[in-house]
């Protein structure tokens, strides 16, 4: 009977400090490599190439022109993106984008433009991109891919 | 005399005396806490890093006399073709007409044969034009010109793609 009495009277206490150290970790961990969508640079399969040349991109002042893909075109409203505006594929569209990068080379003269184009996308709809990047004066453009080797 | 005070009284003086505990209920914490992880889980996104291929193209002069087209070669460039017949990575095939690429249809064989030719049959300088086929893949053309530009070629343009 008392030894009965004296397993009921035993407080049974969940150390949580552990734990808790463990949340605050993952809390961190998940605050640092999260990022909130930018909304410049569009999610799509890019370019794989094996043993590429290309450099990784750093931090400086970039313009990012997005070819949209074809089948998302008309629910993003254009076939090109820089920022968050679109542009279509024709002559007054491509116009307008080249002068919105020549708009924003004239504030940033060492601006770099990089193209992005999903790996199965046809040529010819990233040419235009191309050339409306040369039409704006901006002669530093880089091409957008993933390499092999990051896998 | 002094009445000595039993034990049991002195136990309840002890408890009488003693500061009151503090106890910090950690529920609530734990609970925002959880809901914070689990919300940085979900919109966690672990995307690639990205490389990009510099492709620097000629500054447009602005006088009239003088407009040249940033895409128009003056010397006598060698077009690589680009013929994609799927979407995958390996479903495509190069040609040139020039004679000692015509056997390099691939990436790996472009990028041999012109390391191998340049400094020897073809200058250094020696600019190219890679042309996508209609209906060639963005890859593809990229993957010509990975393969040039590992050779030690910087003179690699696109062509303006045909109607």
């Amino acid at each position: 009977m008392r030894r009965r009495l004296r397993h009921a009277d035993a407080q049974f206490t969940v150390n949580m400090t552990p734990m808790i150290d463990i949340v605050f970790l993952l809390i961190i961990f998940f605050l640092l490599v999260a990022q909130i969508s930018r909304h410049r640079s569009l999610e799509m399969e890019l370019p794989r190439l094996l043993d590429a040349v290309a450099a990784e991109l750093g931090d400086e002042a970039v313009a990012i022109v997005n070819v949209v893909p074809a089948d998302r075109a008309n629910a993003l409203g254009g076939d090109y993106r820089l920022g968050s505006d679109t542009f279509r594929q024709s002559d007054d569209g491509l116009a307008s984008l080249g002068d919105t990068i020549a708009a924003t080379a004239a504030r940033q003269p060492e601006l770099l433009v990089l193209v992005r184009a999903a790996r199965t996308e046809n040529y010819a709809r990233v040419y235009p991109a191309l050339r409306a990047v040369a039409d704006a004066g901006v002669s530093r453009v880089h091409l957008v891919t993933v390499s092999e080797d990051d896998e | 005399m002094t009445e000595v005070p039993s034990i049991a009284s002195r136990e309840r003086a002890v408890r009488a005396s003693a500061k009151p505990v503090t106890r910090l209920n950690l529920t609530a914490m734990i609970d925002v806490v959880f809901l914070l992880m689990i919300y940085f889980m979900l919109i966690s996104d672990f995307s690639e890093p990205e490389a990009a291929f510099e492709l620097d193209l000629p500054k447009r002069t602005t006088s009239a006399a003088n407009v040249v087209d940033p895409f128009a070669l003056p010397m006598s460039p060698i077009t690589i073709e680009v013929h994609s017949f799927g979407d995958g990575q390996n479903e495509y095939v190069l040609q040139s007409e020039d004679p000692d690429l015509a056997e390099a249809e691939t990436y790996e064989s472009l990028y041999r044969t012109s390391r191998d030719m340049r400094g020897d049959t073809l200058p250094g300088d020696q600019r190219f034009i890679i042309r996508p086929m209609p209906g060639g893949r963005w890859e593809h053309a990229l993957g010509a010109f990975n393969a040039l530009r590992r050779a030690g070629f910087t003179e690699v343009r696109f062509a303006t793609p045909d109607a």
